[in-house]
């Protein structure tokens, strides 16, 4: 009896499922029930958040024809969440890019990409030659691959002499990484996803991880049910999908929930939670200007009771003391936050207090323990924080500053090392005042789209508008491209190889399965190629693969705290990644940081080490720090005239600017439109029902969209999905930002609403 | 027209009930419960079925169901424009 090409299909996709849970449907095994001889499957990974889920892409007849989740990969095990299953036809979207275009007469006219390129590199040089190098700048992508940025690092930083370069990581993960480096002294979790399966409590903090995140969700709920012990405490002003598992959820009002984790860590010494032993060996106390002693640090507490922090946060005295016992009474605990504590400005300040309760119970370097920050696009971490992909930064954790880290990237780049300039750049909302105010004269944008992403969007349309613009793209057109004076097509996702690196410091290859659509080309070369036409010839001619360019770049990290040098393409294209560090090729790579088993803690002397267990090597003593920082609220709080807190963020089948999820009809049509959510109790006050055209309004502008009456948002906040560029929401958003990490404040502001 | 096997994961006291629910929707066809908390599904949509919009009522509606996780989609009559009914 003859089988049908669906009944293939659909054993085939049974298996698959049934082996991303670890079970077999048949005796035997967990293989299909036939070979799929007609389908390559090439091993890569997802082009959308930071988790870094494992895809397989199956290849028939030249084309993108199936998706599956790695069962191998160890971070999603063969399950993917719905955006990855629509990966392929982002592919095939209707809006690719597909040749260069230059602006002529205010009309996009084709050109070759000589053209184009000798256009741009003209321009470039005539502006640098005449403003000097300060007058152009690069704004790149945390969606960029490692060598992509590279490549423009090394173009902007080392060759022109600017180190206005930027990436739109410093929207999502500046505080997180201003975090890591004022707790630890060195960016990045010291744990891994290897720690959600060994915690007994989770506090999701200030993250709809259900929608954002899904694939970790699934990891912690897979757990809890496995182990109904386990706690989940949520401190977040909204109600999310994320709350079906939660044991406990506070409500803090948007942007004051710093006196919460005060209190917390109140509570944790004062009952007896707090690990003294660690705190002993392994902490010291500080404020913002000096060093304190461990009861400085208790009496600065002192002010913040759990009546204090209810006053603040609006959250019950009792929830504050159930979520600081639930806390210390775990024997081990993971916190995980993303943009609700990122992006705002004391972003820095709150990831410091979140981890405060890890180094004051020693819940951290432990199985099951960590301080964990989640990150929102697939590369922000491996090219962006790793390869030095902002203003301040050089590859490998280095910094501009730093005379040592200029010579050391210089001779690599085969550059002057009085090309690198000592002074870092324009941070990324600084640039783009700059470039309003004529001061930044020509931009290159390569993979992001801030003409709708930035905070206050509308306010930095005009230097975009009257400066000379260059967007590399592989989606036309943009909300950035209607702005641009050339726009280059770029190859999208499995149309080239690359490395990226997630979030928990992994780093894994992905393949180039196609060619790319068109025209386009590889960001990479096209930044190598428009190099060699500004008179770098010597400098980039070198670059012949994806391969060259990540052997330099790995050279780099050889002896750093990211050493990725054993993480060749050799290794990468057979392992499902690695995580640094990795210093040589039979090195398995690193599980805990700063603990046995780093070879960085491992090659510490026992003189150094004292005995110690843990040596958190980027700090003096290796000593991490507690901070005392003060708890201020947002930038701009509610008040009579604007009663209303505004908070934006993902929805699930979305993403970002939509440039991808945008191309594809089903997602579309899934969540179709932008729309305000607003609580029952504050929409019946104002006489406002569901669906109704409402106008949200805040001092930056105003926006007609639509009402969701939902009892998901705090009474008093209201929420908006900032994807859409017809119902912009970054019209509305402040662009306050972050002292220590420039992050604006796009969680919170002030702002009314009424019916249209 | 997509065919997608998913992981559905669900609470463990509910899971036979969804299991049930399931049984009688025609675009799913179940492979069995797994681990106490999973039921393994293959889901047949039609072009004019939006697949992502169909899991996301069947989760919606249930409110046994934590999560649809896929594993395997494959679209190659779309992409390639082949019939799926012919003998291989």
């Amino acid at each position: 009896m003859g089988v049908t090409r669906r009944e293939f299909i659909k054993t085939t996709a049974a298996a698959a499922a049934a082996a991303s849970i670890g079970t077999t449907l048949l005796p035997g095994g967990v293989k299909p029930l036939f070979a799929e001889n007609d389908m390559e499957w090439h091993k890569s990974v997802c082009r959308f958040c930071g988790v870094g889920c494992g895809v397989l892409i199956g290849v028939k007849n030249g084309k993108v024809a199936a998706i599956r989740g790695d069962k191998f990969n160890t971070i999603n095990k063969g399950h993917l969440c719905v955006k990855g299953f629509y990966l392929h036809k982002i592919i095939y979207a209707k809006t690719r890019l597909t040749h260069p275009m230059i602006k002529k007469n205010g009309k996009f006219e084709k050109v070759s990409w000589d053209e184009a390129l000798n256009f741009v590199a003209k321009k470039f040089n005539e502006i640098r030659k005449a403003h000097g190098p300060d007058a152009l700048a690069f704004y790149g992508s945390g969606q960029a691959e490692t060598e992509e940025t590279y490549m423009a690092n090394k173009l902007f930083k080392g060759c022109i002499g600017t180190n206005n370069m930027e990436g739109n990581p410093r929207l999502c993960m500046a505080s997180a990484v201003g975090g890591y480096l004022t707790s630890f002294g060195l960016d990045e979790p010291a744990g891994t996803y290897e720690d959600i399966e060994q915690a007994e409590m989770f506090m999701l903090i200030g993250t709809n991880t259900a929608e954002a995140h899904p694939i970790v969700f699934e990891r912690i709920v897979r757990h809890k049910m496995k182990n109904p012990n386990v706690k989940i405490l949520i401190i977040d002003p909204r109600k999310t999908p994320t709350d079906q598992v939660a044991d406990l959820h506070l409500f803090p009002k948007p942007g004051w929930d710093l006196a919460i984790l005060h209190a917390m860590a109140r509570i944790i010494i004062k009952e007896g939670y707090a690990d003294e032993q660690f705190i002993k060996d392994n902490v010291v106390f500080k404020d913002n200007k000096k060093n304190l002693t461990y009861e400085q640090y208790k009496q600065f507490l002192e002010k913040f009771t759990p009546e204090y922090a209810s006053k603040v946060s609006g959250v019950p005295v009792e929830d504050i003391v159930k979520a600081a016992r639930m806390f210390g009474q775990a024997k081990t605990a993971m916190s995980m936050w993303t943009m609700g504590i990122n992006q705002r400005t004391r972003g820095v300040w709150a990831n410091n207090l979140i981890t405060n309760l890890h180094l004051l119970t020693g819940k951290i370097g432990k199985p099951g323990c960590d301080s964990f920050s989640l990150t929102g696009q697939p590369n922000a971490c491996g090219g962006v924080r790793e390869g030095g992909g902002l203003c301040h930064l050089l590859p490998a954790h280095r910094v501009v500053k730093n005379p040592k880290h200029r010579e050391e990237v210089a001779k690599v780049w085969g550059v002057p090392v009085s090309n690198i300039q000592p002074k870092p750049g324009k941070h990324t909302v600084a640039m783009f005042e700059a470039l309003n105010k004529g001061e930044i004269k020509g931009i290159y944008i390569m993979c992001t789209n801030p003409a709708q992403s930035l905070p206050n969007a509308s306010k930095y349309w005009k230097g975009l508008k009257e400066q000379f613009v260059v967007v590399a793209e592989s989606f036309f057109p943009t909300a950035t491209t209607k702005f641009a004076d050339v726009v280059l097509p770029a190859a999208f996702w499995a149309e080239k190889e690359g490395v990226y690196g997630c979030t928990e410091r992994r780093s894994q290859y992905m393949p180039k399965v196609l060619e790319p659509m068109g025209e386009a080309r590889w960001d990479a070369f096209i930044l190598r190629d428009l190099g060699i036409r500004m008179g770098f010839k010597k400098e980039f001619e070198k670059y012949k693969t994806a391969e060259d360019i990540w052997n330099e770049y790995i050279s780099l990290t050889k002896g750093r705290d990211l050493d990725l040098s054993g993480a060749t393409y050799r290794r990468l294209k057979k392992e499902r990644g690695l995580r640094w560090p990795v210093p040589s090729e039979d090195h398995p790579g690193t599980y805990k940081r700063y603990v046995k088993g780093d070879p960085i803690f491992d090659e510490l002397s026992e003189e150094k080490k004292k005995g110690r267990w843990i040596y958190f090597y980027g700090k003096p003593e290796g000593k991490a720090v507690v901070w005392a920082r003060p708890d201020k609220g947002p930038e701009e709080p509610t008040d009579e005239e604007f009663p209303f807190a505004l908070s934006t963020g993902r929805v699930l089948e979305h993403w970002h600017t939509l440039t991808m999820t945008g191309t594809v009809p089903e997602l579309n049509r899934a969540v179709p439109k932008a729309y305000v959510e607003i609580n029952p109790e504050d929409a019946k006050a104002l006489g406002i029902a569901n669906k109704d055209q409402v106008i949200v309004e805040t001092r930056r502008g105003q926006l007609k969209i639509e009402a969701r009456v939902i009892n998901r948002p705090k009474k008093g906040t209201l929420f908006i999905p900032w994807h859409w560029e017809e119902w912009m929401a970054n019209i509305l958003t402040i662009d306050a930002f972050d002292p220590g990490s420039k992050e604006p404040e796009y969680k919170v502001c002030a702002a009314r609403i009424r019916k249209a | 027209m997509a065919i997608a096997g998913v992981a559905i994961l669900a609470k463990k006291e509910e899971i036979q009930n969804v299991y049930q629910r399931l049984e009688q929707i025609p675009e799913i066809t179940t492979y069995g419960i797994h681990q106490e908390q999973y039921i393994v599904a293959v889901v047949e949509t039609s072009p004019q079925q939006d697949l992502e919009k169909f899991l996301k009522k069947i989760q919606d509606n249930d409110p046994g169901i934590l999560g649809i996780f896929p594993a395997y989609a494959n679209f190659e009559d779309e992409v390639l424009g082949e019939s799926l009914d012919e003998l291989v």
